[in-house]
């Protein structure tokens, strides 16, 4: 049971810190939040949460599967992951709207001074 | 040469990817199939379907080998399986006198009754060697093709990352209702940058597995000095023990494998034989060699005891070195032998990604030089798209053919001097041929034509199943026939996903025709970022 629950743990955890990563792209919260309303994002916080999150799955899988298979699970559900969030945003985009609310409230505030040249944005 | 790193690479990708995509996936996909092989072997021979308990129960190798005697007569060795989750049956094999081939039966794990013979290759003996092998044995040329697809496979991933201006802009992106040129696009970065680390690791591991067929003069230095270079390089790292024939008969009867067993579970603290071959049997110098479980990591181990046959003494203990280690564990990530459900799910869905990523790639090239090419005349479209839908669709539905053929062959089937299982490969190959000149012929409609047939073969071979055996879904999943009836769920699934892709191609082949149409669900970026190819 304790195996089965951290499982699903780290799937949860880090299909969320791949979904945080997403929202931080513009084209990605533009199209959750069905609006082209646009607004300045603290990408690099959100980010480094979404990354962490993601991160915080390599424990959860040795702690629930031992050493070897975790590392080779959680590396495994890394695109599974991944394409999950993908996938939702290309056909149930509205799913994802609680975690964009969630996003907003979050970063409203370091809007501006988060302006940046990193690779993420456009 | 191009005038920038970036455009070589593109040309390097765009080259390797037309020249041996077609060989890359059909590699991809026995490989993806592979993943589930045992599974496979229970959906074409169903006389082993055995409930799990069945397997569960206690195993004896002496009474297995009481059971094989009157099959293995005569044999120069024979080996015998222990039922595991996968296979819930005893397998049994012996090196037939007369045609010097191998023969395979399964016997009852309790009763030790002969399991009604289904003459097959099926998964473990078509569809894996397939893989590796391209069952092309002439001087090695298949193990050479599948390495030379492997390597391509590196090169076009590195590559493909290169030329990826939009790496992490694009990392989530997929718009399946733009033009067919750029959601193919779309799909191929998905599925190759999302599962980049497993498409890198599975062709450097499986390299790595054939390590000496790749590099075969590696083993000649450092040992140089022996009179058998290569044999001595396998004892030392396989641990390949060998006696030969006494030429006279054993003096008494032959100890106890159980007996044998019980000491091989001591020397590998709890490990499980789960291989157990008798070589020389009924000879002075008879032995018996043991191998030890994978299931429980992810290295494929090396550990194997061999006994005297009479004695039942210790011959030969051999575990892998510290590199060899390194070497299995590499291997074991390839081969995936261990026991656990969620990796080998996770494996196929990345197998079944990385056939993707070789199809929507091929998709790609195509529409983006379709006008083109039609209008100066060149015949590249035509060639690799007929090439493109004969190793694609074309290899899906022969394997669906494959299955279905197995179904429908009477057990004592042959013709023309070939056995039943011959029959069964010879559908596959033919229909494949077929496929190829279907492609030829039909041009562009070939795809959601071929298409189409997946969907209905899919469904075919699931009614075969049932017609046949009569265990359908409702039966095998009620009766726990895991293997059965993911086999059937797979089939149906795989259908539904064909049927939406025939459609999708259909429409988009008319949409192309007609105009291009808008996609209103994503905005429209600032800057012209959606045109076509990257270079």
């Amino acid at each position: 049971m304790r195996e089965v629950l951290l499982l699903l743990s780290a799937c949860v955890l880090m299909f969320l810190g791949f979904a945080w990563l997403a929202l931080s792209q513009q084209r990605h919260a533009e199209r959750v939040a069905a609006s082209n309303r646009s607004r300045a994002l603290a990408s690099r916080a959100q980010r480094a949460i979404g990354l962490v999150a993601i991160t915080l799955g390599l424990p959860c899988c040795m702690a629930s599967q031992g050493g070897s298979f975790g590392s080779l699970l959680w590396a495994m559900l890394l695109p599974a992951c991944a394409m999950a969030v993908a996938f939702t945003l290309t056909w149930r985009a509205h799913w994802l709207r609680p975690l964009a609310r969630a996003a907003e409230k979050a970063f409203s505030r370091s809007a501006s001074a988060s302006a940046s040249f990193s690779p993420f944005e456009r | 040469m191009e005038p920038t790193f970036r455009k070589s690479m593109a040309c390097l990708h765009t080259w390797a990817g037309v020249v041996i995509g077609s060989l890359l996936f059909v590699i991809f996909w026995m490989g993806t199939l592979s993943v589930f092989d045992r599974e496979i072997d229970r959906w074409m021979t169903p006389s082993t379907r055995l409930p799990a308990a069945v397997a569960q129960q206690r195993f004896s190798f002496d009474a297995a080998a009481r059971a094989a005697q009157p099959l293995v007569q005569g044999s120069p060795q024979w080996f015998v399986r222990p039922p595991s989750q996968r296979v819930p049956a005893v397998e049994l094999r012996w090196r037939s006198e007369s045609t010097k081939a191998f023969e395979r039966r399964y016997l009852h794990p309790q009763t030790g009754a002969l399991l009604e013979h289904t003459d097959t290759l099926a998964g473990t003996g078509f569809i894996f060697p397939f893989h590796f092998g391209l069952h092309i044995k002439w001087k090695n040329v298949g193990y050479w093709l599948a390495g030379l697809a492997g390597m391509a496979m590196m090169v076009l991933v590195v590559s493909g990352v290169v030329i990826h201006r939009k790496i992490f802009i694009d990392f989530f992106l997929f718009r399946p209702k733009k033009q067919l040129q750029r959601a193919s696009l779309d799909l191929h970065n998905l599925t190759g940058v999302l599962a980049l680390p497993f498409h890198f690791m599975i062709a450097l591991s499986g390299l790595v597995i054939f390590m000496n067929i790749y590099w075969p003069s590696a083993m000649h230095g450092p040992y140089a000095r022996e009179a058998k270079p290569e044999d001595a390089f396998f004892a030392e790292a396989y641990g390949s023990y060998k006696r030969a024939k006494a030429g006279a008969p054993a003096a008494t009867a032959s100890a106890s494998l159980d007996a044998m067993a019980s000491t091989a579970r001591r020397e590998w603290n709890g490990g499980e034989p789960f291989f157990v071959r008798v070589w020389h049997p009924g000879d002075a110098n008879s032995y018996v060699e043991m191998r030890r479980s994978y299931e429980n990591a992810v290295t494929m181990n090396v550990d194997t005891l061999s006994f005297d046959a009479t004695t039942g003494a210790v011959l030969s203990w051999h575990t892998a070195a510290p590199v060899m280690g390194v070497q299995r564990f590499i291997s074991g990530l390839h081969f995936i032998q261990f026991r656990h459900w969620t990796l080998r799910w996770l494996y196929f869905a990345a197998g079944l990604a990385g056939c993707v990523m070789i199809g929507t790639g091929f998709l790609f090239w195509l529409e983006a030089r379709r006008t083109s090419h039609a209008k100066k005349g060149l015949p590249g479209v035509r060639m690799v798209e007929a090439l493109t839908v004969f190793s694609v669709p074309g290899i899906i539905a022969a394997t669906l053919v494959f299955f279905s053929v197995n179904r429908l062959l009477p057990l004592d089937a042959a013709l023309a001097g070939y056995d039943r299982s011959e029959l069964e490969v010879w559908a596959f190959y033919l229909f494949w041929l077929a496929a190829l000149a279907h492609a030829a012929l039909r041009g562009r409609r070939a795809w959601h034509e071929q298409t189409w047939a997946v969907a209905a073969l899919a469904v075919t071979a699931v009614v075969l199943n049932w017609i046949t055996t009569g265990q359908h879904l409702g039966h095998t999943l009620g009766h726990g026939l895991w293997a059965v009836a993911g086999m059937d769920l797979l089939l149906l699934v795989g259908a539904g996903v064909a049927a939406l892709s025939a459609r999708h191609l259909t429409r988009k082949a008319r949409t192309f025709q007609t105009g291009i149409a808008q996609d209103p669900q994503f905005p429209a970026p600032a800057q012209p970022g959606n045109k076509a190819s990257h270079a």
